[in-house]
């Protein structure tokens, strides 16, 4: 912890006017690396946690002749990913992922005791919630990234190169890729903003989680205004494959992308200000919990 | 007295009968469950559904009451009748409730006891590790039991009393069905949840782990039974496992559209049932110790 201390307050040279962005930029990479070693050295939870998507493609592949109906209907292959990216990775995965990483970010060196070893480093507060944030954002976008990529391509391997290859690169397959990462960068963000703010005010972020959970579970059935209050909403429009919601599904105008986009970014934005603006006025307590 | 003359003595007091001994465990555990405000407020919530029933069956049974409030005796009898389907619906939403309280109180059961070595402490008394295991699982089976099978039987001795002891003897299954099936549910959900309390160090850890397996492997199951027009993906996911044997022990019919038309064999379910309570008890046999080697 001492090297880390040192290399907090290491003295980097400050701009010469305005805000010292250097230096903020150098103390937030101390904290990056040093919450990259310590918190993420072995996630081995998370990486099943990615490896689900990547286990059920597998398994596609290998008993293909079972699974794969027409292997020239590259369509069969889209409507396959949509739902296991829909339903398993952005519904279950993406969330949870966001509750086991972002929500016990601060509560976790509090746990362990820890805390105030940043508190006493020349840091400022608001810089450290950044900077552990980023780091959320980091490990799970490159867990569930790469998660989503491998899945993909594992979805189109049972069906024929020939009729694959068109669709890869002469059609829309890897823009719906670029989508399916775009969604997937902005539930990390999007998630991860909300489950750091929660971890603020709730003890466990667990219970929170399961009434969001509940509450983007039945985001199908809300009426158009309320649906604007959850994450999934915008998520979901930007999906490039829609999966249907069932007979009960109160039907709502989506959100155009650029406005899903900017909002999730917008919200990560002002949630992450709130958890600045609650560790300024944090107090640690050690206390058995 | 000098420092000498001082010894320790055979404790001479009266003993708690061995039997009821694991009993010490969930008394002091209620006193640290029940501060919490929020824990109250849910368990009190617990019960709005038993009530809701017990004023279905009154209602059935009450001319004067359904006139009061408008409502013909032949259309509440067509919407909500008292059979199997009524119970299992029930069981269900209690049996979610239940899976809500083990993660409340689950995790703050074994992992504060490790993480400051007390177990040493335990059992180092005349008390075995079953026994401590038994305490710990007792817990969350009262709390459970008060919310599943107790309001279940007394809303079937209800009926019953109402109804008259013809509709008793034709539905004793349903009682045995209550009985069992939340017997089964409260022993797969206490065991898993004891596993990763002992497992996890840090309760909030344990609670996200909770949440994990619980949904996980059904988002997993679903996508899989799907993609693959197979049930085995079910094998891992303890929801449709359990609502699966609880249909059977109600003796209705699986409806094909829960399961995308693959319906679980209701051998495979027992199997997943006792797999996961005995990995649960493997898990916990590992952990559960008098004394640690740290290297």
């Amino acid at each position: 912890m001492s090297e880390t201390a040192a290399s907090l307050a290491s003295p980097t040279p400050a701009a010469p006017a305005g805000l010292p962005w250097r230096r903020w930029a150098s103390q937030a990479g101390a904290v990056m690396r040093l919450d990259l070693r310590k918190g993420f050295r072995r996630p081995v939870g998370l990486l099943l946690l990615a490896a689900a998507p990547i286990a059920i493609a597998l398994i596609r592949v290998v008993f293909s002749a079972h699974a794969v109906h027409e292997r020239a209907d590259v369509a069969e292959g889209t409507n396959f990913y949509a739902w296991m990216y829909q339903i398993l990775i952005l519904r279950l995965e993406l969330f949870l992922a966001g509750v086991a990483v972002f929500g016990n970010l601060i509560r976790r060196e509090v746990l362990d005791r820890t805390l105030h070893y940043y508190f006493l480093s020349p840091i400022r507060r608001e810089l450290l919630v950044a900077a552990k944030y980023l780091t959320g954002v980091l490990v799970t976008f490159t867990l569930f990234g790469i998660s989503t990529v491998i899945s993909f391509v594992l979805a189109y391997l049972p069906h024929d190169w020939t009729a694959v290859s068109p669709f890869l690169f002469h059609g829309p397959g890897l823009r719906q890729l670029g989508s399916y990462l775009l969604v997937t960068f902005l539930a990390c963000v999007g998630y991860g903003a909300v489950f750091l703010a929660l971890g603020f005010f709730f003890k466990s972020p667990a219970v929170p989680a399961l009434g969001m959970f509940g509450w983007e579970s039945i985001h199908f059935l809300l009426p158009p205004l309320l649906k604007q209050a959850s994450v999934i909403h915008y998520l979901q429009s930007l999906c490039p494959v829609p999966i249907p919601e069932g007979p009960l599904a109160v039907l709502s105008d989506a959100p155009s992308p650029w406005v899903s986009v900017v909002g999730l970014l917008v919200l990560a934005v002002i949630l992450v200000a709130v958890s600045g603006w609650r560790i300024r006025r944090m107090e640690i307590s050690y206390d058995e919990s | 007295m000098a420092v000498y003359d001082r010894n320790f003595g055979i404790y001479q007091g009266e003993r708690t009968p061995t039997w009821s001994r694991f009993l010490i465990i969930p008394r002091y555990a209620y006193q640290e469950v029940f501060q919490s405000r929020l824990f109250v407020a849910f368990l009190g919530f617990c019960f709005l559904v038993p009530f809701a029933g017990l004023l279905v069956i009154y209602l059935h049974h009450n001319l004067a009451a359904l006139s009061f409030i408008n409502l013909p005796l032949d259309r509440l009898q067509e919407a909500l009748p008292i059979n199997a389907k009524f119970f299992r619906w029930g069981l269900e939403f209690q049996g979610f409730l239940c899976y809500v309280l083990a993660l409340l109180v689950g995790p703050a059961l074994i992992s504060p006891d490790l993480r400051n070595n007390g177990l040493p402490l335990y059992l180092s008394r005349p008390f075995s590790r079953a026994e401590y295991v038994l305490g710990k699982t007792a817990v969350l089976a009262i709390l459970m039991s008060a919310i599943t099978w107790i309001p279940g039987l007394l809303l079937f001795f209800f009926q019953s009393y109402l109804d008259g002891a013809s509709w008793m003897g034709n539905n004793l299954s349903i009682a045995f069905a209550i009985f069992f099936g939340s017997w089964i549910w409260i022993a797969v959900l206490s065991l898993l949840s004891l596993a990763v309390s002992a497992w996890v160090k840090w309760k909030p850890v344990a609670r996200i782990s909770l949440l994990i397996l619980y949904y996980v492997p059904w988002g997993f199951a679903k996508v899989m039974n799907a993609t693959q027009d197979t049930w085995w993906g079910f094998l891992v996911a303890l929801w449709p496992t359990m609502t699966t044997v609880w249909t059977r022990l109600f003796g209705l019919p699986l409806e094909p559209g829960d399961y995308n038309g693959n319906p679980m064999p209701l051998a495979a379910a027992w199997l997943a049932l006792v797999a996961c309570c005995l990995i649960s008890l493997a898990l916990l046999s590992r952990r559960i110790r008098a004394y640690e080697v740290v290297r």
